[in-house]
């Protein structure tokens, strides 16, 4: 059996070791809460970007201008499946003149859209300039409908034939 | 930053050893009694507030170079913790307004503002730690300088300090025409 003896009793100067001692084990134990993570990036991709945005212009029969629109989502990433995608529809939206202020000209369920509204047409006018846009719209889910990333704005002209 | 706060504070603990014999404020006294209760008392004020024990043994340089030091880096490092307490707040609110977010503009810019954020807090916490070490480090060198470095110089006894004294200071009690005394100080200035 060891007996431990101590020579002396503990004096000032023990104590105050041992008071710097507990004041950086205090420290060190303070000083180790965990780094806060940032929430996970939803946003990116929980409904399809659009890709591929083009556009072409066309006349009808009664010779009216048609701008055609096509468009594409990544269908190798996200599926076929449109409700497994997240992708319920696509809204258009059209700004004549400049980029300032976007109207929603409908919505749709196929990657394409064909406009030949009024708007469009040059009504004694040498050229319009527009611009369209297209922004995807998942399901509703959790009582929220996800508005996904709008494209970029997308210049047609028109000129006279 | 750590090299140079530890730089900072090898030069500081140099200059305090160096000034320590230099130290000196009015007339000193040996203390007669038991010199160990007195350097038990300094620590009991050191361990409080790191330096008063420095100064009560009459190193008064060093004494105010611990305390400056220690409530310096100390008041650092609760500003930092309360800016660190402050962003994770920010934080939370904007993580809420993220999860609720219904379109993706919105939650993009919120969630820049949450990447912001979040280097804020990282970058408060590294400096809140940084000078709580410092703040501890400087709190355990002075008490064990007190312990091991400080020697007692005695007590200061505040009637033997050395004042340069008054001259030409008249006092006089004056009526004025309304009947009433009236007390007066005359000081020469130079």
């Amino acid at each position: 059996m060891t007996i431990i003896r101590f020579s002396r009793p503990f004096g000032v100067h023990s104590l105050c070791f041992l008071l710097v001692g507990l004041f950086l084990l205090g420290t060190f134990l303070f000083g180790c809460d965990s780094d806060r993570s940032l929430v996970p990036n939803t946003h990116e991709g929980r409904v399809p970007d659009v890709l591929a945005f083009s556009g072409k212009i066309d006349s009808s029969a009664t010779k009216k201008y048609i701008v055609q629109l096509k468009w594409a989502f990544d269908s190798v990433r996200f599926g076929t499946n449109r409700e497994v995608a997240n992708l319920r529809d696509w809204e258009i939206l059209r700004s004549i003149g400049d980029t300032s202020f976007f109207q929603s000209r409908g919505r749709s369920f196929f990657p394409q859209f064909s406009d030949s509204s009024n708007e469009v047409q040059l009504s004694g006018k040498d050229s319009l300039v527009l611009f369209y846009k297209v922004i995807p719209a998942g399901f509703t889910v959790d009582k929220i409908q996800f508005i996904g990333k709008p494209s970029d704005p997308l210049l047609v002209i028109i000129r006279k034939w | 930053m750590k090299r140079r706060l530890l730089l900072l504070l090898a030069l500081m603990l140099a200059g305090l050893i160096s000034a320590e014999s230099q130290d000196s404020l009015g007339t000193r006294i040996p203390v007669a009694g038991d010199a160990s209760s007195r350097k038990t008392t300094a620590i009991v004020y050191s361990v409080f507030i790191p330096g008063a024990g420095q100064s009560m043994l009459g190193n008064t340089t060093k004494g105010a170079a611990f305390t400056l030091s220690f409530v310096g880096s100390a008041l650092t490092a609760l500003i930092s913790h309360n800016n660190y307490i402050a962003r994770g707040e920010r934080l939370d609110a904007l993580e809420y307004q993220y999860t609720n977010a219904t379109n993706w503009q919105s939650a993009d810019n919120i969630y820049r503002g949450m990447i912001g954020a979040h280097d804020q807090l990282k970058s408060d916490k590294k400096r809140r730690d940084l000078f709580l070490v410092a703040a501890v480090a400087i709190w355990a060198v002075n008490i064990v300088d007190l312990v091991m470095n400080t020697e007692d110089k005695g007590q200061s006894v505040f009637s033997m300090l050395h004042v340069a004294p008054l001259t030409d200071v008249a006092c006089r009690t004056v009526v004025d025409p309304t009947n009433q005394s009236l007390f007066s100080i005359s000081i020469p200035l130079p």
